[in-house]
């Protein structure tokens, strides 16, 4: 193979170029500020932890995606593969005594071997995790959170899918199916895949209703409405639960504003033995893969020995820049003034005299002669050169 | 009220006389196909829905990026694919098996299955198409087996010593035969499902629904053409 200067690269990591870098920068510095202004502070948690410490409390379907490694003392390491883990490890370990909720936000990099498309194995999320507070009013703040950040990155056209995991496993449990075809079922669905939905509802023992009313659920998609047509199948005290909760979230979510934004799919799970109760997941035209998600775990703390409720969301920075790339061109920065001179000491005081001004100024460190210098900087569009004589 | 554009990704080759009879069925596919054409998009203005044309194979993969919203893609595919989209509906066309095939010569060898083979043999090679489904295969049978892959002409391995068993795609049987291979074992059958992506499921919910039922009812209509257009 012809030498072209390439150095290879792995699969699934990338550069970011100044202008793309740039907005990167910027997107997340407007999260970060509107998250704080709900009261979430910005927490940081180490790229790479103890393998034992996270593992038991990772999503099963994550445990293949891990990037694992040994350290010089032989002891398995893991590449944080989300940022809710080590946030419900820390706050379980060492926060266990502050008062309730707490609000977290955080921007990171996360680590997946992921084949699947839209998904780097180096990628970027801004998210929050809202914890010990286990009512409506908390998962109505934090789907309107992702609403807002959403319409703040610019995503104008979006749609919010908000489901329930125990309304699910309630419907089925309440039609009588067995625990294996439960599961069976919720792989099913967790797949996508209504075909084996519908011949495992179509070859069971339950009642005619029950299986009209259940094989017809992946194709139910609409407002609050669509909660009647399945409330006759519940007698789960947990799954009618589950539909008071949508109910009530769907009408909080009302009062913020975003009622026309969101829409109710029972059947949206968002991976297996992860979230205890409301699910979501955030989409716009054009992009094929969610922009963010996010959902309820009431489960995960305790597997630190601390029984907390916990909400949380995350949004894929790297999908959002591709769903906002449709709209408008990046552009590279272009400092305010570039500054050159035969006496450097001057250069630097007039540039230090800008900058506080609050210029981007730019100065000449290569000793051009002073035409090449000028020729340069206004080729590349800067606004205002000065010769320091 | 204009129907919302859908683009809906079909293949050329096994699948495509009895799709398209389904969609004419439906209605949402009013204007011909050039039979032998070389176009790759049409646009039925009617039902305002773009066709792509690509290989059986991308068909998931249009569908998976949302290059296309819908599409119609044969099960096998799916399964060796493992892409992150919607199966909405089984359309019944295209049945077709994976199946684990051994030389008719050696048929006694497999007697007692793949393990009784392996009991008495040190290796199991297996030469297919499908390495994801092979290896799903063997996993879930705990078999340990060497997967080769190849391009196509699976046949040709045992007979050159290169593999001891195949795993490969039928519909009739007949290239298994006139290879003097025998099935041993079923792995699963496929036929073709019509997939969507998952986010346009979702914002064009109306539309594909409406499509969704459009569709179901052709077949219940139609069950008899369309068996007549497979063979």
């Amino acid at each position: 193979m012809e030498n072209s200067g390439m150095v290879l690269m792995p699969g699934g990591v990338r550069d970011m170029l100044p202008a793309e870098a740039r907005r990167k920068r910027e997107l997340e510095g407007r999260l970060l500020t509107l998250f704080e202004s709900y009261g979430y502070q910005e927490v940081v948690t180490p790229t790479f932890e103890f393998y034992e410490v996270l593992e038991p409390a990772l999503d099963r379907g994550m445990h293949e995606q891990l990037y694992r490694f040994i350290d010089d003392r032989g002891r398995i390491m893991v590449l944080r593969p989300d940022m809710t883990t080590p946030i419900a490890r820390f706050v379980s370990t060492r926060l266990r005594d502050r008062a309730l909720p707490m609000r977290f936000c955080y921007v990171a990099n996360i680590f997946r071997r992921e084949n699947h498309a839209g998904r780097q194995r180096e990628f970027y999320q801004a998210g929050v995790e809202l914890l010990g507070a286990a009512g409506a009013e908390a998962d109505a703040e934090v789907i309107s959170l992702a609403c807002e950040a959403l319409r703040l990155a610019g995503v104008e056209n979006f749609q919010i899918t908000v489901g329930h995991v125990e309304v699910l496993g309630g419907a089925l449990t309440g039609a009588g199916l067995a625990e294996t075809e439960r599961d069976k079922a919720r792989l099913a669905l967790s797949n996508k895949d209504f075909v084996t939905w519908q011949n495992l509802i179509a070859t069971s023992r339950i009642s005619r209703e029950h299986k009209e009313a259940l094989g017809g659920l992946p194709y139910l998609h609409g407002g609050i409405e669509m909660l009647s047509r399945i409330e006759g199948l519940i007698s789960h005290p947990g799954a009618q639960e589950g539909v008071v909760r949508l109910r009530k979230v769907w009408e909080i979510l009302a009062s913020y504003g975003f009622r026309d934004q969101v829409c109710i799919d029972l059947t949206l799970l968002r991976g297996l033995g992860y979230y205890t109760g409301i699910v979501f997941e955030g989409y716009t035209p054009g992009v094929g893969y969610p922009l963010c998600g996010g959902g309820r775990y009431d489960g995960l703390l305790a597997k630190f020995g601390f029984d907390c409720p916990a909400t949380g969301f995350a949004l894929g920075i790297e999908r959002i820049m591709a769903a906002l790339e449709k709209e408008e061109l990046p552009a590279e920065q272009v400092p305010d003034y570039y500054i050159t001179g035969s006496d450097h000491m001057e250069v630097i005081r007039r540039a230090r005299a800008l900058r506080e001004t609050g210029c981007s100024v730019e100065i000449d460190v290569s000793g051009l002669p002073r035409e090449k210098a000028i020729a340069c900087a206004s080729r590349r569009g800067i606004p205002h050169i000065l010769v320091v004589e | 009220m204009s129907l919302e554009q859908i683009t809906f990704a079909l293949s050329k080759g096994r699948l495509f006389p009895p799709a398209v009879h389904l969609l004419k069925e439906a209605g949402i596919l009013t204007t011909p196909f050039e039979e032998k054409g070389r176009r790759l998009v049409y646009t039925d203005q009617e039902s305002n829905v773009r066709y792509l044309i690509c290989r059986a194979a991308d068909v998931p993969t249009f569908v998976e990026y949302g290059a296309a919203d819908l599409g119609i893609a044969g099960k096998d595919v799916i399964l060796e694919q493992d892409k992150d989209i919607c199966e909405l509906l089984d359309l019944g066309f295209g049945a077709c098996k994976f199946v684990v095939a051994v030389p008719a010569a050696k048929l006694g060898e497999f007697q007692d299955g793949l393990w009784g083979y392996l009991a008495r043999h040190g290796q199991l090679r297996v030469a297919t198409k499908f390495p994801r489904v092979a290896e799903e295969f063997l996993r879930s049978r705990g078999l340990p087996g060497e997967i080769i892959k190849l391009s196509g002409n699976i046949e040709l391995a045992p007979l050159v010593d290169l593999a001891e068993v195949i795993i490969d795609l039928v519909s009739t049987g007949r290239t298994l035969k006139e290879n003097n291979l025998v099935a041993v074992t079923e792995i699963a059958g496929a036929t073709a499902r019509f997939v969507a992506n998952r986010v346009a499921y979702r914002l064009k919910y109306t539309r594909i629904a409406a499509i969704i039922d459009a569709i179901k009812a052709a077949m219940e209509r139609s069950t008899k053409d369309v068996q007549s257009c497979i063979e």
